[in-house]
């Protein structure tokens, strides 16, 4: 007889206004959310997540799944992503950091640990280096002071390209945009590596999913697509002035082209103390190539265990 | 095909944890996310010759009707 399966995390949704734009989050917890859960004893405090620029508050089953028995995950559509109001293209990530630092007021949370991936690290890097009394530990995946190069030019070609098509008269915004192949193609190589993708996990996978993801987008998500490069684009997207007293942890897969190993050691440079993990057999995707073993880096990293010892990634360094 | 086999590519192949993987969970409940169906929509293909799409396979509404769809796309094909 088949056992009955463990009950699956429970959520709790909320809907907030900041600065007049509507956002929200989810909050994901395994059982009933225990009574002390806003003031934690340390190495439980609730993990806040600021995913990338694409994606939603419903984007990261994987991790929340493996991570939410042990605290509860606070997963945000921040103004400009998923359910919220749009973000005006004039604000960028010190905005998004305030509407975050919001988001903990009115949960009534005085400190949490803060994971940023990708687009969402510019944001996680200004929480904590504005309040890093908020922040017990900073988690950043896939980061960079500047997009450059090729992926520059793919940006601002993306950008053009969004820009120059409209949907027709009586058109929904929500219809999907047509003619988004070519954009899709060059965004799955603009994430993923392809010219390693032997030496990367899952990776025919990740390139299909999103693809396919891309070739469904609306002409909002499109829109909003293009806010988002062009934010990317237009700031520095690391302030100056770096992080001290908060315990940190920079990481990304070792062939990430996205945000490349140099660049994420340059960030992790500008946080005292800071570590940096390359994750084997990984590239920018490594949520999706690696999901089991980038939980697990993530949660020993909660917990304050060793880094050193994890056959799917090298070594930890300690950049500063 | 059949549930044992379904379940073990969802959970060797697609990275899922085994205890949720019952006959009778839905696939959200399973979970088995989009990354999920196209693990395991490549790996049909790749290993069984079986040609069905993620979206087909979104279709099922449990595991066990996964099993069941899956199954019958193979006998088509055989």
């Amino acid at each position: 007889m088949t056992p009955p399966a463990p009950p699956q995390p429970a959520e709790d949704l909320h809907r907030l206004r900041w600065h007049g734009m509507g956002y929200g989050c989810r909050i994901v917890h395994a059982g009933p959310l225990p009574q002390d859960w806003r003031n934690p004893r340390p190495g439980t405090e609730p993990l806040l997540l600021l995913g990338g620029a694409l994606q939603d508050m419903y984007a990261w089953p994987r991790l929340e799944r493996r991570i939410a028995p042990h605290t509860p995950v606070i997963l945000a559509d921040l103004p400009g992503t998923g359910t919220a109001d749009d973000l005006p293209e004039e604000e960028g990530f010190d905005t998004l950091a305030a509407a975050a630092l919001h988001l903990l007021d009115a949960l009534g949370l005085p400190r949490v640990n803060v994971l940023g991936a990708s687009y969402g690290a510019p944001i996680a890097y200004r929480i904590a280096q504005r309040c890093p009394h908020r922040v017990s530990r900073l988690l950043l995946a896939g980061t960079t002071h500047r997009v450059t190069g090729t992926m520059r030019d793919f940006l601002r070609e993306a950008v053009r390209h969004i820009e120059a098509t409209a949907p027709g008269p009586g058109e929904s915004l929500d219809g999907a945009c047509p003619a988004n192949g070519t954009y899709a193609d060059r965004l799955v190589r603009y994430l993923v590596n392809t010219d390693e993708h032997h030496r990367v996990q899952q990776s025919a996978a990740v390139q299909r999913l999103l693809r396919k993801q891309a070739l469904r987008t609306t002409w909002r998500q499109a829109r909003r697509h293009a806010a988002c490069h062009r934010r990317v684009l237009d700031r520095a997207l690391i302030p100056h002035g770096g992080i001290t007293g908060v315990p940190a942890l920079v990481f990304t897969g070792e062939h990430d082209i996205t945000t490349s190993p140099r660049q994420n050691r340059d960030v992790a440079r500008t946080i005292t103390g800071s570590t940096l993990v390359l994750l084997k057999e990984a590239d920018h995707m490594a949520h999706l190539e690696r999901d089991a073993e980038y939980a697990h880096l993530v949660l020993r990293f909660l917990h304050d265990e060793p880094l050193d010892d994890l056959d799917f990634a090298y070594p930890a360094q300690s950049p500063s | 095909m059949t549930f044992e086999q379904v379940k073990e590519i969802l959970t060797a192949r697609c990275g899922l944890p085994s205890g949720p993987v019952t006959p009778d969970a839905p696939l959200a409940s399973a979970g088995v996310d989009s990354m999920a169906l196209v693990v395991l929509s490549l790996h049909l293909e790749d290993r069984f010759g079986v040609d069905i799409s993620e979206d087909d396979l979104a279709a099922a509404r449990t595991v066990d009707d996964l099993a069941a769809l899956i199954g019958r796309h193979a006998e088509c094909r055989g």
